[in-house]
């Protein structure tokens, strides 16, 4: 008899809210920073130990969902944590990221942070973090609400704190907010309308009484505005509009949090919903006419969002031009519905937060060394600041997905799961996304490595030490799970079956 | 379905869309925020309209009796709700006085011209 650790799902989210609420009562100095260092790392070790857990349950009966009923009311009454494989895989992806991107921001947010905000800063950072992890734990509809709400609000004001180093920040952010809200608020008359089609909130429960009553207009309607607004909140095309501007003015640590986690959070809401309340029938969960529009939205993602990326200014925004191709990809293999083809979007979800995390830090520490991002004031880059530079065509080559990478992995199931599905249109946008992602990944190699260096106007700072070891462990991890995909590509599978509800 | 629900489920649309066109169709900040908050109050309309039971009484059990009890739950969520509408009104004024202090302005076109403006003198 093992002992049961299911209190280790809401130790995920509760250490670290605890640490947003004490964080604004520390002082100026550094004690906000070691604090969400602190919270950060807690968090991340107990998300994976219940991930390590949940893999060793599995191993002896699969599937394995821990259930932690919260104040001990059980469900469907009371509100009910419930973590299944994708969802410790997730938080343990959030958690981490925190982390890693949280050691990388001490230097960072004492630069673009003024000093009496900083302290809130990390208050916001790490009710941030709380709200995603939330999302991903919790087993009840309106909880999901509550939480897309907290991470919301905390991250308009994180991207607002973007001001001192761009003004363009705040209307960024309100502008993210208004869409934002709607899409919370589309996903709350989804809610709704399911509480009044089956009288309960536990997503469980609605899915087990849906089963049981015919689809019908209630149930339709719900679908349409759930999938409108996670459809907002993950940024899919023609719905990104928010996105690109977002991520280049929010400081650079945000931006990679951003970029990392919170759009996945969004596509991991999708999943939930779609294939754990709104499946009827085992895999064929949408209908022929939802695929076939998610795809059409998919495929121009995947193409104007790696176009746009090889027309941008700078080197932050051709990021998030490429972050709504990467969508793209990841929602259409979740789409059709097919094993393979989930496997690939699950393994994208995760190896796509480590590579443009990744990205992300390096245009973070461009802005700390010659304070802009600029594609033009990059000429010449490969001598100046050789590492950093090598680090971005590395996870460049990441995102085309050559092979030896871990975007190559992503992509094979994705691709595998496609012509399988019969999709071979999609496959086919998927390799000609990956060969518009080498022209904008050679747009950067051309002006780094190409051009002749340019004047700089002033002395510019030394390679940090401790921004660039973040850096090396994520593009690191993304060559490494590259190289030897084996354990995570069987963790993904895993994921995948049980969320199509298939037994192994 | 009584006379009460249908008023309300016609209501509550007609609100929420006054709302969304008041978002969409503004320039000015204060005014697509203001219609955010109605499109949202659109919303707590829908959810209260759920629990009302015709001649249902208070949720308050007594002892012997068996009456029809309006349902509570709607009205505990929407609490929440209020609460979270509140908070994302908070903050969209607090970032539309930080747009006024930097731009001088809340009207959306006129700073979307200080931007382009802005960009076209830098490059």
């Amino acid at each position: 008899m093992s002992p049961d650790l299911s209190y280790l799902a809401i130790l995920v989210v509760l250490i670290p809210l605890v640490g947003g609420v004490i964080a604004p009562l520390l002082g100026r100095g550094i004690g906000g920073w070691v604090l969400a260092l602190v919270t950060t790392a807690a968090t991340a070790s107990v998300s994976g130990y219940l991930l390590l857990w949940i893999l060793l349950k599995n191993a002896a009966a699969f599937p394995f969902t821990v259930t932690y009923p919260l104040g001990g009311w059980p469900a469907p009454h009371g509100i009910e944590l419930r973590v299944d494989l994708l969802s410790a895989l997730l938080a343990t992806l959030v958690s981490g990221m925190g982390f890693i991107i949280t050691l990388f921001s001490r230097q960072g947010v004492d630069d673009e942070i003024p000093a009496d905000r900083r302290r809130f800063f990390w208050s916001l950072w790490l009710l941030a973090i709380t709200g995603l992890l939330g999302i991903l734990v919790t087993g009840d509809a309106f909880n999901v609400y509550v939480l897309l709400e907290i991470s919301s609000l905390t991250i308009y004001g994180l991207i607002a704190m973007g001001r001192s180093r761009s003004r363009q920040a705040l209307t960024a952010s309100l502008n993210y907010l208004v869409l934002g809200s709607v899409g919370a608020s589309f996903i709350l008359i989804a809610i709704g309308l399911l509480y009044a089609k089956t009288g309960t909130l536990n997503m469980a429960d609605i899915h087990a009484r849906l089963l049981l009553a015919p689809v019908d207009a209630t149930v339709l309607t719900a679908r349409a505005f759930l999938l409108a607004g996670v459809g907002l909140k993950m940024a899919l095309f023609p719905l990104h509009l928010w996105m690109p501007r977002a991520y280049s003015t929010a400081p650079s640590a945000v931006a990679a949090l951003l970029a990392a986690t919170a759009t996945k959070v969004g596509i991991y809401m999708a999943m939930r919903f779609i294939f754990s309340v709104f499946a009827v029938t085992g895999g064929a969960v949408l209908g022929e006419a939802n695929v076939f529009i998610i795809s059409a939205c998919c495929g121009a993602a995947i193409i104007f969002g790696s176009l746009g990326a090889a027309r941008q200014p700078s080197l932050s925004l051709l990021l998030a031009y490429s972050s709504v191709a990467q969508i793209g990809y990841i929602v259409v293999g979740m789409a059709v519905g097919h094993i393979d083809a989930m496997t690939g979007s699950i393994l994208h979800m995760v190896f796509h937060a480590l590579i443009k995390g990744g990205l992300f830090l390096c245009a973070g520490i461009l802005i700390y060394r010659i304070g802009t991002t600029r594609l033009e004031d990059l000429a010449g880059l490969g001598q100046r600041m050789p590492w950093v530079s090598g680090a971005i065509v590395v996870g460049g080559l990441g995102m085309i997905g050559i092979p030896g990478t871990a975007g190559f992995v992503s992509k094979f199931y994705l691709l595998k799961g496609l012509i399988l599905s019969g999709h071979p249109l999609m496959a086919g946008l998927v390799l000609v996304g990956s060969v518009l992602a080498a022209i904008y990944t050679w747009r950067f190699v051309e002006i780094a490595y190409l051009q002749p260096a340019k004047e700089l106007p002033e002395t510019p700072r030394g390679l940090p030490v401790e921004k660039f070891i973040p850096v090396l462990i994520l593009l690191g991890a993304s060559i490494i799970l590259g190289l030897t995909p084996g354990p995570v590509v069987d963790v993904a599978r895993d994921a995948a079956l049980q969320l199509l509800g298939g037994t192994r | 379905m009584s006379h009460f629900d249908t008023f309300n489920n016609i209501a509550f649309v007609i609100i929420m869309m006054i709302g969304l066109y008041t978002l969409i169709s503004r320039q000015n900040l204060v005014k697509k925020t203001l219609g955010l908050g109605l499109f949202q109050t659109g919303i707590f309309l829908m959810y209260i309209t759920f629990g009302v039971r015709d001649g249902a009484a208070a949720p308050i059990l007594q002892e012997g009796s068996e009456l029809t009890y309006t349902n509570p739950l709607p009205h505990v969520l929407i609490l929440t709700a209020i609460v979270v509408s509140l908070s994302t009104m908070a903050v969209a004024l607090a970032l539309i006085i930080g747009i006024r202090e930097e731009y001088g302005t809340v009207e959306a076109d006129e700073i979307a011209a200080i931007d382009r403006h802005e960009a076209e003198a830098s490059s």
